[in-house]
């Protein structure tokens, strides 16, 4: 649910960037002011003729993986933790984001195969463990002409250029994209099906009805295949998460940033757990956290049901923000006790706009089961405040 | 010559004293009259070469900006052979990873119905990606807003400043335009704020629009125009993965490639122009080293007793050359600013032509370049310098003890005379010689044509003398003594009137070869028009070329034209720019079955039938400047890139063309259809039935055409008037060019003659002491003037056949490549005489005037 908040915030930002390229949003060097100046000139437009996600719906795969273009904003999000046969640990961030840019009812069919109506955006962050390196990149375009494009039937597959997940069979997908640096060729088998989030997929964000999102996830993705990293080639295997959300909801403004964990432990469970910061410092009371079980079943737990406990900092030397940098989480009602480090400390992206996403290892028991695992943490609002934006 | 080591060996000599200075700024004062004359000649001569320099120089620099701001930073761009780049064949590239830094263009040509005699470019570009390629973009160009809505809005533009300026444009407001021929209207989302002067000159024809909307406008949907990219040069095996990687119509080139083959075409043009234009200084170079010649001659005595004083020989050198100095220097301020003004026109000529023949620019104020100025105010200087330097060495070569009597000179001259005549036999041979140096260069065209002209140029004084001495006895029967008199003066000055007679001879000869030129090209134009346009109608989109419209026609148009029941045949033509192994080149797809019969053949298989059945089981005729630049033969292949991969075509014949000196390729339009699936037509030509009036029917047609397509509906007659008036603009500045090289010949004679008759004052007070009245007087300047205007026209028209032939034959050829028949109309003879006489008369008019004006005494008194 938080990542509705993202998807929204990246949204916007993808506006921003739209309208930033003119300054040069590929640009290293630009600052949060600059940033914010943008998004002050934003002129969105008309608002609420967007279809907004008010009851759970039935969803129907692969045809729901595809895009749902009356939505507002929608995202598929891939992260991974993967290993070479040798046991170097690298990890991967491979997001599509789409934003309409025409409300549904102002669409009028254009000869032109051209015509923007959608816009897609994405990320690509690469985490070298043994070198404590971070790569990452970003690519925008126009939702048409087959540039970029998210569909369902008949099979599923999401691209940006070149970046591009494809579904090759049931419950098989093919992932690549490369850049100057790094490259990956994956081969992705999701082997606990569709989990959905929330109410049968209808992720609630706020008191009001059509506050919502609709939520997927693939939380278990057995992964294989190659990457390359400047000129090292690597055979790898790990596990991917894919978090697919789309919705047309407006956030409240009292939100400065959220942090959001996504793990993947060794007993065949995993964690997803957000918390949304508030600008007094406090956590929203959506935050939530889900335990997937390892038959697909899932327990939610509401913010007053676990505990973030943030270890350590880490001083962004490129951007000044200082992020939390290990935590412990703690689950009373199950017995969850789990401590998270980052494999890297600097797994900071600096694109259109900044955000901390890496990699990280934790440790601990469930009951008196002793875990550890992988996955990864997205850390929002430090860099730049989320405030004003909306 | 041991003053010279002794000058050289005190460097506090080897300027020139203030003192000399001062002879040679008064000498230039003391004579305000030769001094005018001299300027003028000198002026003159370098406004041409400036005027011409500008033009071209402007031309050049519009097409620069103009493809500046339309290739930004791409090294490279992927163009199509044939109509264009699929969409889905660049999403493939795109999401195959075979083009990364890549941004697709589409672009045509629109005029604003407001704004006449203007091309705009609609540039539909990628927002998302042609940030990279393309700064037109300034931070506050526009709002948020604008770009939302050049994004989201069928039908937005941005237009730069000058434009919105220039029309009273604000964002919002709805622009009409008019592209391929359809007029539609436009909204403004935004005004481009150019960083500088020169982004804005660069982007004042521009309109920038989403590529959607561009494909909409331009009714290229589904097709882009080009994809830029932007590769490391030096990365070769990058660029050939990208190309291997391609569909077999798509080609890789480098945009110095693609530029530079634009450029080729019009470079022949503009040398041509500039060898033209240095004509009219070659003529003030005679008229430069005449009239120093003379101002030395004048003044042997005086430098004689310098000499005396001790003013060494170096000395008495800077003092002529220093005149000359002063002379170019003033000569070429007043020749740049008169080039200035004369540019005013000329830029206008150079650029309409070479926006009828070889690209549109959208560019129109390019500044003045600098460059051609300070050019022409150099060329200027050294030439006059270089002319004076004979009469300067003569200067240093008079001895101090001897004031030489004049006709010293003289005595001198006639020796040379032979001299002369054998080395300008060398050299014209010399001229003809360097025609033969293999591989068909243009400068040594030029370089030919300049050593034969001046080869010709040094008979002169052979063959004036020859003719005075032949002429004397007969117009001494008719004119008395005066018929016997003028001719001697003549003779007696042969080393001043020699020079005059040539520059005029010059300037005359080039006037004939200019004239039998054009008119043999005129001629043979008519000619082909004739064997062309056999139609009786034609129908094509208004486009910014001249020659050629590669924009579709509205299919709709050809299915109402069937229907018609006054048409006897319908043939259709798609032109469409293809790649060849020789490069991009028109690509024309004909149906017309009587194609064999409408072209005149240099070379082919056989007869009409045999071409047009050649044709038709896949072979092609090519047109001769293609053949002629590309060295193909009838047999040879020619190979173009096809959608369906590479495919070889041979030729079956070379048919005479003058639309294009790129040269164009006609295939037989199923054979094209089955290549390049495209069933687009851009030509159609209709053969009405008998009796009908092709005015009347095109009035007709255009009238009761369903279309919202604006086509152009020509009867034939209306079609050839049109290719005339494209002819004659061509040639428009050629004609002024020649007129201005006559007229620095008259100045020249002009200034000739004046010194000539001042020298003679004395002679003159005697004749008039001994009874000559004025009348007579008058007769005897006539005699002289018109004597050497008839000489040099009689002389100029031979040269200036040979001249027409060496156009024709050698420049015409290499330039273009193309074949005209020579045409000679012997009007352009007789005018040549005519002009040339007339030229003289008028020059002896004045200086008739003056002697007249002296008394006996006076005239006698004045040494």
């Amino acid at each position: 649910m938080n990542k509705i908040r993202t998807v929204l915030v990246v949204g916007l930002g993808l506006f921003a960037l739209v309208l930033g390229w003119r300054w040069g949003f590929a640009s290293q060097e630009r600052s949060a002011a600059v940033q914010t100046s943008i998004i002050g000139e934003l002129n969105l437009p008309g608002e609420g003729k967007f279809v907004r996600a008010e009851a759970p719906m039935v969803f129907e795969f692969p045809k729901d993986h595809g895009a749902h273009n009356d939505f507002q904003t929608e995202w598929w999000y891939y992260t991974g933790n993967l290993a070479s046969e040798t046991g170097r640990r690298f990890g991967y961030q491979l997001t599509f984001f789409r934003r309409a840019i025409v409300p549904p009812d102002m669409r009028t069919g254009r000869p032109s195969e051209w015509g923007v109506e959608q816009v897609y955006l994405a990320h690509f962050g690469f985490t070298d463990v043994e070198n404590d390196q971070f790569y990452a990149s970003e690519k925008i375009g126009r939702g048409a002409a087959g540039l970029a494009q998210a569909i369902g039937e008949p099979a599923y597959q999401v691209w940006l250029d070149d970046w591009q997940v494809v579904q090759i069979g049931d419950n098989q997908y093919e992932m690549k994209a490369k850049t100057d640096q790094v490259a990956i060729e994956l081969e992705l088998r999701n082997l606990k099906g569709e989990i959905l989030q929330g109410d049968r997929g209808y992720s609630r964000k706020g008191e009001e009805a059509g506050n919502a999102s609709y939520y997927i996830s693939q939380t278990r993705l057995e992964t294989r295949g190659e990457i390359r990293i400047l000129n090292e080639q690597f055979e790898v295997s790990g596990l991917s998460w894919m978090d697919h959300e789309f919705s047309s909801s407006a956030l409240g403004e009292d939100q400065v940033g959220w942090d959001w964990f996504a793990l993947q432990l060794n007993n065949d469970m995993e964690l997803m757990l957000f918390t949304l910061r508030k600008s007094d410092g406090s956590i929203d009371r959506f935050s939530s956290a889900t335990l997937i079980l390892p038959d697909g079943q899932t327990r939610q737990f509401t913010s007053d049901q676990f505990l973030v406990e943030v270890k350590d900092q880490w001083k962004s030397p490129k951007t000044g923000a200082v992020y939390p940098s290990a935590w412990s989480i703690r689950i009373p009602s199950v017995d969850l006790i789990l401590d998270l480090r980052p494999l890297v400390s600097d797994q900071e992206l600096v694109v259109s706009y900044i955000y901390w996403e890496g990699a990280v290892y934790a440790e601990g028991k469930i009951g008196e089961q002793i875990v550890s695992g992988y996955g990864y943490v997205e850390l929002t609002g430090y860099g730049q405040s989320m405030r004003g934006r909306f | 010559m041991g003053n010279w080591s002794s000058v050289m060996s005190n460097p506090k000599r080897l300027w020139l004293p203030n003192s000399l200075l001062q002879i040679a700024v008064q000498t230039l004062l003391r004579r305000p009259w030769q001094s005018v004359l001299i300027l003028l000649g000198v002026a003159l001569g370098v406004a041409v070469m400036v005027s011409i320099d500008l033009a071209n120089a402007s031309a050049s620099r519009a097409f620069e900006l103009s493809t500046e701001v339309i290739t930004g930073k791409a090294t490279h761009q992927i163009i199509p052979s044939g109509i264009g780049i699929r969409d889905d064949v660049y999403a493939q590239l795109r999401r195959s990873g075979t083009l990364n830094l890549a941004a697709p263009i589409v672009s045509t040509y629109v005029s604003i119905p407001t704004i006449k005699g203007q091309a705009f470019q609609l540039l539909g570009i990628d927002p998302f990606v042609d940030r990279l390629f393309r700064d037109y973009w300034m931070p506050d160009s526009f709002s948020g807003q604008a770009f939302f809505e050049l994004l989201t809005r069928p039908g937005t533009v941005m237009v730069s400043t000058t434009l919105a300026e220039r029309s009273g444009l604000k964002v919002g407001d709805e622009l009409v335009i008019e592209a391929a021929g359809r007029q539609q209207s436009v909204r403004i989302a935004g005004v481009l704020q150019p960083s500088d002067r020169l982004a804005a000159r660069s982007l004042e024809g521009v309109l920038i629009a989403d590529i959607a909307t561009a494909q909409e406008i331009s009714g290229k949907v589904g097709y882009l125009d080009r994809i830029d990219l932007i590769l490391p040069s030096q990365n070769l095996a990058v660029i050939e993965k990208i190309q291997s990687r391609l569909p077999p119509d798509l080609r890789l080139e480098t945009v110095q490639a693609r530029q530079g083959s634009v450029r080729q075409m019009t470079e022949a043009f503009q040398l041509n122009l500039s060898a033209l234009s240095l004509l009219a200084l070659v003529v003030g170079l005679f008229l430069i080293y005449n009239t120093m010649t003379f101002s030395v001659v004048q003044r042997r005595d005086l430098f004689g007793a310098m000499r005396c004083l001790g003013v060494t020989r170096r000395e008495l050198f800077f003092l002529v050359s220093g005149e000359a100095f002063i002379i170019g220097l003033i000569g070429s301020g007043l020749g740049i600013l008169l080039g200035v003004l004369l540019g005013r026109n000329t830029v206008g000529m150079v650029s309409q032509t070479i926006n009828d023949l070889y690209f549109t620019t959208t560019v129109q104020t390019v500044g003045i370049p600098v460059e051609s100025l300070i050019k022409g105010g150099i060329v200027g200087v050294l030439a006059t310098l270089g002319a004076a330097i004979p009469p300067a060495l003569e200067a240093a070569s008079i001895e101090p003890r001897l004031a030489l009597s004049r006709s010293g000179l003289e005595r001198k001259a006639e020796s040379v005379i032979w001299l002369l005549a054998a080395g300008g036999l060398l050299l014209s041979i010399t001229g003809y010689l360097v025609f033969q140096v293999p591989g068909n260069h243009l400068v040594f065209g030029f370089g030919g044509t300049l050593l034969v002209v001046v080869g010709l140029a040094m008979f002169s004084p052979l063959l004036m003398k020859l003719l005075l001495t032949v002429l004397r006895p007969a117009l001494e029967k008719t004119f008395g003594f005066l018929g016997n008199m003028a001719p001697g003066n003549l003779l007696n000055s042969i080393s001043r009137t020699a020079v005059a007679v040539s520059a005029l001879m010059v300037a005359v000869a080039v006037t004939i070869g200019v004239s039998l030129m054009i008119d043999s090209f005129r001629f043979t134009v008519t000619q082909w028009l004739e064997q062309t346009l056999q139609s009786d109608i034609y129908i094509s989109v208004p486009g910014f070329n001249a020659n050629s419209s590669f924009l579709p026609i509205d299919p709709l148009v050809v299915e109402q034209l069937k229907m018609r029941d006054d048409i006897e045949r319908l043939d259709t033509l798609r032109a469409t720019r293809a790649i060849s192994q020789v490069g991009e080149i028109n690509l024309s797809a004909t149906f017309n079955p009587q194609i064999g019969a409408e072209r005149i053949f240099k070379e082919a298989v056989g007869s009409a039938d045999q071409i047009t059945l050649a044709m038709q089981e896949g072979k092609v005729i090519i047109s001769e400047p293609l053949a002629n630049r590309a060295r193909l033969k009838v047999g040879d292949r020619i190979e173009f890139q096809t959608p369906k991969g590479s495919r070889p075509f041979q030729i079956a014949g070379i048919y005479y063309d003058y639309a294009s000196s790129e040269g164009s390729v006609l295939m037989w339009q199923d054979v094209y259809r089955q290549y390049w699936e495209d069933d687009a037509i851009t030509a159609i030509g209709l053969r009405l039935k008998y009796g009908i009036n092709p005015d009347e029917a095109a009035a007709q047609i255009r009238a009761g055409l369903q279309t919202n397509q604006n086509l152009l509906v020509r009867a034939n007659a209306t079609l050839r008037e049109d290719v005339m008036e494209v002819f004659d603009r061509t040639f428009a500045i050629t004609s002024a060019l020649r007129i201005l090289a006559t007229l620095v010949a008259v100045i020249g004679i002009l200034s000739t003659l004046s010194l000539l008759q001042i020298e003679k004052q004395r002679e003159t007070g005697i004749l008039k002491a001994l009874g000559v009245t004025g009348k007579e007087l008058w007769r005897l300047v006539m005699l002289e003037t018109g004597l050497m205007g008839l000489i040099a026209g009689l002389l100029a028209a031979p040269t200036g056949f040979v001249l027409a032939i060496i156009l024709i034959e050698v420049i015409n050829l290499r330039s273009f490549g193309w074949t005209i028949l020579l045409s000679i109309n012997p009007m352009a003879f007789f005018l040549a005489i005519f002009i040339a006489l007339g030229a003289a008369l008028t020059a002896g008019i004045l200086p008739a005037i003056k002697m007249n004006r002296l008394s006996a005494a006076e005239a006698i008194r004045y040494e």
